[in-house]
């Protein structure tokens, strides 16, 4: 049983694409597990829909229609990069969200000591992410506080002071208890990992971006 | 508003809500949760036309039932876009990439599952978020990573989910302004709530609960059978 999800206004974010590639995965995941942050996100987005239609129309080019037409036709529209459900399953059965991040393949862990293991997803202007496995009843790595973290709950458990998270289960660092939260007894405790890279760019593309990665 | 006639999609014809007596539609065999005024009546039957329409496009490439949309929805996905900074050109492009998208993809929407309006914001959206970020997108809903063709809508479903749509929109107009100036500002602008923070010089905390209290409103304004 879930129980600690996104907050509205973090699905509201998400719904509307106002979050960084690294908490979309994050907050994604959650909802491929979770079914009332999912229609809260449908509902968000029919939030979206509704503010659409009302918005005073921009007119377009007199031949926008034909342009449009041909274009489809001709098959260059939707060139964006199209998410692979891969076939593949993994060990673990991740969350769909993560599968592209895979390529297809198990995650390439890392050891760090005896209880630890990481296995990076992305790591560039869009923010950091990584799936941490953690032994039986070790401590939980927390990383350091630049930008937002989330740490979602894949397989597993672990106890944040009197507080216990379970598969499905997010939690913001700036809600954590302690700083040291230790996983649970009897299985290794997996966890999707996803902080902001704070950056500021400068320029126009830069003022859009900065915009979308929250500052 | 479309002067283009287009049978009915055949799973939405020959049902209705309510009953007709003398010309007149005779609600009161409905519970109470389920009468909608003139608007929200309104609203659905716009929704049930898109429907038809984009069944048309899918069935048969009919172009006249896309121009019938393109001419609605190209000019909002425009002005989405062009609030949320793109250039003109950029947005003009754009736009026809979501309605080429639109096209191509008709077959996959079902009006069970969603207002039209709502399925090319999402689509909008995600050309927003690929442009901006030119890398990949983790997918926002399930829906965009089923590439299964759409199937014979349900058609209370559909009825519900379209009564949904036109009143979802009654009560976004209906909020309160300082709720309204929150969401537009986030949806229109695509700013976080720090950013609608900063933009219109309130706290963060108040921003979030204007969010909070009319997810609540909206909530409540939905008849039960639709919550």
């Amino acid at each position: 049983m879930i129980a600690h999800h996104p907050s509205d206004d973090l699905l509201m974010d998400h719904a509307s694409g106002a979050l960084s590639e690294a908490h979309t995965l994050a907050v994604a995941c959650h909802a491929a597990v979770c079914a009332t942050c999912r229609n809260k996100v449908a509902a968000f987005e029919s939030m979206g829909g509704a503010a659409l239609e009302d918005l005073p129309p921009a007119p377009l080019g007199d031949d926008a229609l034909e342009r449009t037409l041909a274009r489809a036709e001709a098959g260059t529209a939707d060139t964006h990069w199209r998410q692979e459900s891969a076939a593949t399953a993994t060990d673990e059965e991740l969350p769909y969200p993560l599968r592209p991040y895979l390529n297809g393949r198990k995650p390439n862990w890392r050891r760090w000591g005896r209880s630890v293991a990481t296995a990076g997803l992305l790591a560039g202007r869009s923010g950091i992410a990584r799936l941490i496995r953690v032994a039986p009843e070790a401590v939980m790595p927390r990383h350091s506080h630049r930008g937002q973290e989330f740490t979602l709950v894949l397989s597993g458990g672990y106890r944040d002071g009197d507080v216990a998270f379970g598969p499905g289960d997010f939690q913001p660092a700036d809600e954590a208890v302690t700083h040291q939260p230790v996983a649970d007894p009897g299985e290794p405790c997996i966890v999707l990992a996803v902080q902001d890279k704070p950056l500021r760019l400068t320029g126009l593309g830069g003022r859009l971006l900065n915009r979308i990665m929250r500052f | 508003m479309f002067d283009v006639t287009v049978s009915p999609c055949p799973a939405i014809a020959g049902t209705h809500v309510g009953s007709m007596r003398n010309g007149e539609r005779d609600d009161s065999a409905l519970p109470a949760n389920r009468r909608v005024g003139p608007r929200e009546g309104a609203n659905a039957v716009r929704e049930q036309e898109f429907a038809a329409f984009m069944a048309a496009v899918a069935a048969r490439r009919d172009r006249e039932a896309f121009a019938a949309l393109f001419q609605y929805f190209a000019p909002r996905v425009k002005a989405y876009l062009l609030r949320g900074g793109a250039a003109e050109d950029a947005a003009e492009d754009i736009a026809q990439d979501v309605m080429a998208t639109v096209w191509r993809k008709a077959g996959q929407f079902d009006p069970a599952k969603a207002a039209l309006s709502t399925w090319i914001f999402r689509i909008a959206r995600n050309r927003r978020i690929d442009l901006l970020r030119r890398e990949r997108r983790p997918a926002i809903t399930e829906a965009e990573d089923a590439g299964e063709p759409s199937w014979i809508p349900d058609h209370h479903a559909a009825i519900e989910a379209a009564e949904a749509s036109g009143l979802l929109k009654d009560a976004v107009a209906g909020l309160p302004p300082d709720q309204r100036e929150v969401i537009a500002k986030a949806f229109y602008e695509d700013l976080s709530h720090r950013d609608v923070a900063e933009a219109l010089d309130l706290p963060l905390g108040t921003v979030k609960s204007r969010i909070r209290l009319a997810l609540a409103k909206l909530n409540d304004m939905l008849p039960e059978s639709l919550r």
